[in-house]
């Protein structure tokens, strides 16, 4: 009798933690998919990545020769990879930091109480951009930038200014790809921070207006610091996508003229299927993934400390 | 939430459908027609002929069917055929053309079919038939592992109502021809010459006729170290300066369709392209399009570009069967003959140069054969995995460092002597 009260849970209890299991289990097996996509298209080839990066041969190679680290060893001695490294370096500092402060300032703009109406369509024009393919974008600026026949040149010369070179020379390429991207990405942070915008709490302005705090003062004191979250954020995600350039680069300039905007992810791409060393592609695959790494633990870093989080 | 799981669980389904549904369907043992998928690197109108001769065949028997499937320019169909072969290599198509200097590359992992013993038990085709220009990417190691289809050269294209009009009757011959007639043309905002930057092809044609080889006699340099490979840069460098030349933008083929779309709209008198574009440029141009041979300036010379057809290893005795039958087809008098006739690709046989429909457009289009008289001065190229490397990415790049950067002559071609040779260590 003792016993088998010892062993017998009541029933309430019972039929409780049986939910519970089935709901765990249940909660298991809607999240599946997903886990099971992630592994296969994420977890797998970075350490596929990581192994094949050992490994000379080409794509179709039935039997790739380990190299050891052979292929890191090529990327350090290059001078061209050197040369991708900045030009990925610089093109993520121009177009990062021109999205970011014109985010800021039109997400601020756009959100003043003044002009409503003008501020939709505004917010439409600038939104709409983020909505189009990147290839459709990249085929459009390559004839607006085209330096004999482009609007942007013929736009110029009207005005009386010198044809500027836009994608025809070395120096100005990778800047007018950047804009490029800016011109494409900045909508969808205006919008991010907009939404950051709108959950201030009105107080916090009733009280400078109270003390009567000048604008830029407000903008610096509390505007800047309570969006900060979402500044962070965005400013993480606008990173690596820009390590991450591809599209544009490839359709509006094929990393040149003279390699001048060759970046990280088009010599990827080139070096496993148009020179067949997939090896020395995914040794500079793991570079990209240290480099983001490192990028965006530093920005945590900074985060930390001058984030505040309400 | 029921309904939820249900859509999760199908779209699951679906997902993994679609993802082992790559497979080749096509069963040996079956009756009827086999299938067999072909992909192809030829746009626009050039791609309209492809398909349609492709209908052609299917039209003509019973036992074959071709899917006819466009991939991209060289680079992305080459990018989309190593994909396809990476692992089983069950997708990859049954025959597709491939950029000559590319057969290598698939020849050397043992992808490609040995077509001599198909080539040899049939009696109705030979092999042998073909000009020998054409065939320097067909042997590997004594196997026969692609046919020519859609070969081609550098030719130089001229405007010929401008040079008329600036007093030149006939094309430019020689390089010092060149400039005169280029400077002559310079005018009303239109430039003489169009340097063809992006593609390191057009700077080797150059070298070739200053007297200089692709790669040197044992195969692991470049060919043009010293004076032949300076001599184009500095030519370059000096239409440049005299502002008798342009260089459009982008890189590789969109350089060449940038080139194509200067010279057709007048902006630039003489370019030089592939031969396999002399129908576009002349369909579409509004004045009369010339065509003559690379000019010299020791020797003539033509280097030798396009694509190969080839049949991929792992197919059921059945479908290589079929994939010979639609090769050999492509290879034939007439279709190579009217493949050539509508593009500007070389016949690659007697049969093909003496076929019906070609010598009817050459009627029609006098300068159809021109390219046709450079396969005797065709060079050798290396037949070699490493080459796509080297033209591409030190050839190319350093052309364009001395003609965009300032790197001297002297200098562009030392560096690329210097990394060819790295290469081959």
């Amino acid at each position: 009798m003792a016993k088998t009260k010892a062993k017998k849970k009541p029933e309430i209890e019972r039929v409780a933690g049986r939910n519970e299991k089935r709901e765990k289990l249940m909660g298991y097996l809607m999240a599946m998919p997903a886990i099971v996509l992630l592994f296969a298209f994420t977890v797998y080839p970075l350490f596929y990545m990581a192994y094949r990066s050992l490994y000379g041969g080409s794509v179709i190679s039935r039997n790739p020769k380990f190299v050891g680290f052979d292929n890191y060893k090529a990327l350090i001695e290059s001078t061209d990879f050197h040369q991708v490294l900045m030009n990925t370096a610089v093109y993520t500092a121009i177009t990062v930091g021109l999205t970011m402060v014109l985010a800021i300032v039109i997400a601020v703009w756009l959100n003043g109480k003044r002009n409503s109406k003008l501020n939709g369509i505004a917010q439409t024009f600038i939104f709409t951009p983020h909505i189009i393919s990147m290839v459709s974008v990249s085929t459009l600026f390559l004839w607006l930038m085209d330096s004999q026949n482009g609007l942007l040149n013929v736009v110029l010369t009207a005005l009386g200014f010198e044809p500027y070179s836009f994608l025809a020379s070395p120096e100005t390429a990778l800047l007018s790809v950047s804009l490029v991207s800016v011109w494409k990405g900045l909508g969808y942070y205006v919008l991010l921070i907009m939404a950051a915008l709108q959950n201030i709490p009105t107080s916090v302005y009733e009280a400078a207006e109270m003390d009567d705090t000048p604008p830029l003062r407000t903008f610096f004191k509390i505007t800047l610091p309570m969006i900060s979250p979402t500044i962070l954020f965005t400013s993480v995600v606008a990173v690596i996508a820009s390590f991450k350039v591809f599209d544009s680069v490839s359709i509006m300039t094929g990393g040149g003229p003279v390699n001048s905007t060759n970046t990280l992810v088009y010599y990827i791409y080139d070096f496993a299927y148009s020179y067949g060393k997939p090896g020395q592609a995914c040794a500079a695959g793991m570079v990209l993934l240290l480099f983001v790494c490192v990028v965006t633990y530093v920005q945590f870093l900074v985060g930390k400390k001058r984030v505040h989080y309400q | 939430m029921k309904k939820l799981l249900a859509l999760v669980l199908a779209a699951v389904m679906a997902f993994s459908m679609v993802a082992c549904g790559g497979g080749s369907e096509a069963g040996a043992d079956t009756e009827g027609p086999v299938t067999i998928d072909f992909w192809h690197s030829m746009g626009g109108a050039t791609g309209e002929l492809v398909q349609e001769i492709v209908d052609e065949f299917n039209a003509s028997q019973d036992e074959v069917i071709v899917n006819c499937i466009y991939q991209g320019d060289y680079n992305a169909a080459g990018a989309k055929l190593q994909a396809a072969l990476s692992g089983s290599g069950e997708s990859a198509p049954h025959v597709a053309q491939i950029e000559i200097t590319r057969v290598g590359f698939y020849a050397e992992e043992g992808l490609l079919v040995d077509l001599k013993p198909y080539d040899d038990a049939d009696d109705t085709f030979d092999v042998a038939d073909m000009y020998d220009g054409v065939m320097d990417f067909s042997w590997y190691d004594g196997k026969l592992v692609s046919l020519p289809n859609g070969r081609s050269c550098p030719v130089m294209y001229y405007n010929v109502d401008a040079l008329k009009a600036a007093g030149f009757e006939t094309a430019p011959a020689t390089w010092d021809e060149l400039r005169a007639a280029s400077k002559a043309v310079t005018k009303d905002g239109a430039k003489g010459y169009g340097i063809s930057l992006g593609d390191s092809w057009y700077y080797l044609a150059m070298m070739l006729t200053a007297g200089g080889q692709v790669y040197n006699e044992e195969g692991n340099g470049i060919g043009f170290a010293g004076e032949a490979g300076e001599k184009p840069l500095q030519l370059w460098l000096d239409m440049l300066a005299d502002e008798s030349a342009f260089i459009p933008e982008g890189e590789d083929y969109a350089s060449n369709s940038a080139l194509r779309n200067a010279f057709m709209a007048g902006q630039c008198n003489i370019i030089m392209q592939s031969s396999a574009q002399y129908r576009g440029l002349a369909d579409n141009s509004d004045f009369e399009v010339g065509v003559a041979y690379i000019p010299k300036l020791a020797n003539y010379a033509a280097i030798p570009g396009g694509s190969n057809v080839v049949a991929f290893e792992g197919k059921s005795e059945a479908e290589v069967e079929a994939t010979w039958k639609f090769m050999k087809y492509l290879c034939s008098g007439d279709v190579a003959g009217k493949f050539a006739a509508g593009t500007g690709y070389l016949p690659t046989s007697d049969a093909a140069l003496n076929s019906a429909v070609y010598q009817d457009k050459l009627a029609q289009y006098p300068y159809l054969d021109i390219a046709v008289g450079q396969l005797e001065y065709f060079v050798e190229m290396p037949f070699d995995p490493t080459y796509v490397e080297v033209k591409d990415n030190i050839v190319g790049r350093q052309v364009q460092e001395c003609i965009i950067n300032g790197v001297t002559p002297a200098d562009a071609v030392a560096t690329m002597e210097t990394e060819t040779a790295a290469m081959y260590k």
